[in-house]
């Protein structure tokens, strides 16, 4: 509770001096670094994009990191997964990263979950984790989806237009990357990640199709700084899907539109569903 | 004409169609120059094997990314740079000049 009201209050000194750099942008000033000091975001997927975004998020003062992830470190992942090395073969991907970034900056609470992600494991975190639900309730919580599979990105969108928790959902595969940002609060015409990609049955991911590592870096950089700029309110909200060609170097951004019969966000032009526990239907992940 | 891009590929098709009729066009054109290029990459094969006597250690097999393919379950379809939701392909005629682009679901993180 120390920890809490403290971070209530304006930046030590010895905060000031870190993030010196970034308050100097108007965009951001104390009171974006306080903002970003008091959010919290959880990480879903924690391989190649994940644990990139998770250390730049750290390093930038984002308050409360949860990492999510099921796997273990693999010699195939070392090209592009640059915060393991060859001891952290056969290790739980989410203690390495937390290890890792949980002593780059003090200000910085890490809480690992090494399992995957289910809608009864977002729900029970949601309702167990007393810090989690309030800034659930505040609007202070961000979704990440780093994960590797498009089953997984279809759980983590519904259950993110279930709840009316923003979402920042970013892949990458060959040389090709994709980045969206959902939100059923203040963007409810652009609709969800589901809008735009229906389907669960993606065959291609970097298992299969190959990646380079600084292809994923870009990706998760770009993950980052969606996620900062969000959460500072400098943008407005971001109604694209936006398509990056590694091979290019170009960027490309579509209009997005919701789907009025999409299972997963439908729910949206009812309010008040915020704080409702209504259950998923199986449609929504199907 | 109506241009439509595939993985940025250009086709022509004719316009007056619904989208959906148009994905199913392509797709079908998709199909056979798939089909082609699968024979033809068999037949060289079929050569480099008969030329090679030794077998390599380890196998690579390449991704299948061919430029022309796709899925219609896992794609994005924008018309004139907005994305069109699966369920308002049917209903949505394509005009002159329109552009239609295909994008293939990256799922991989």
């Amino acid at each position: 509770m120390t920890q809490q009201s403290n971070k209530t209050q304006s930046l030590s000194n010895e905060q000031f001096e870190r993030y010196y750099r970034q308050i100097l942008l108007t965009e951001v000033g104390e009171q974006g670094q306080q903002a970003l000091l008091e959010q919290h975001i959880i990480i879903v997927g924690t391989g190649g994009l994940g644990s990139h975004v998770a250390q730049q998020l750290g390093a930038a003062g984002i308050g409360h990191l949860y990492l999510v992830d099921d796997d273990s470190v693999e010699r195939s992942n070392l090209p592009r997964q640059i915060l393991f090395d060859e001891t952290s073969i056969g290790q739980s991907k989410v203690l390495c990263v937390a290890n890792r970034i949980d002593a780059s900056n003090p200000d910085l609470r890490v809480t690992n979950y090494c399992e995957r992600f289910t809608l009864e494991f977002a729900d029970a975190l949601l309702c167990e984790n007393e810090g989690l639900q309030q800034a659930y309730l505040d609007n202070k919580l961000w979704v990440l989806d780093c994960t590797d599979n498009m089953s997984s990105r279809q759980i983590i969108n519904a259950w993110c237009a279930q709840k009316l928790i923003g979402l920042v959902a970013a892949s990458v595969t060959a040389f090709s990357g994709q980045l969206i940002v959902v939100n059923g609060q203040n963007n409810i015409q652009a609709g969800c990640y589901r809008c735009v990609f229906p389907n669960k049955d993606v065959i291609q991911n970097c298992a299969s199709a190959g990646v380079l590592g600084p292809t994923v870096a870009v990706m998760a950089s770009m993950q980052a700084l969606t996620i900062i700029k969000q959460i500072l309110h400098i943008t407005p909200p971001d109604d694209q899907l936006h398509i990056f060609n590694a091979m290019t170097l170009n960027w490309q951004s579509i209009f997005r539109h919701r789907d009025p019969q999409c299972p997963a966000c439908r729910h949206w032009d009812k309010q008040d569903t915020k704080k409702s526990s209504n259950h998923i239907s199986n449609e929504a992940l199907l | 004409m109506i241009t439509v891009f595939i993985n940025g590929h250009a086709t022509q098709v004719d316009p007056k169609h619904t989208l959906q009729d148009i994905l199913l066009l392509v797709t079908q054109q998709s199909s056979q120059q798939s089909q082609q290029s699968q024979q033809s990459q068999q037949s060289q094969q079929s050569q480099q094997s008969h030329k090679s006597l030794e077998q390599p250690l380890r196998q690579v097999q390449p991704s299948n990314s061919s430029q022309h393919q796709f899925d219609l379950s896992a794609i994005a379809v924008a018309h004139n740079q907005h994305i069109v939701p699966k369920s308002q392909w049917p209903q949505l005629m394509c005009n002159e000049n329109d552009q239609i682009e295909l994008y293939n679901a990256v799922a991989g993180g």
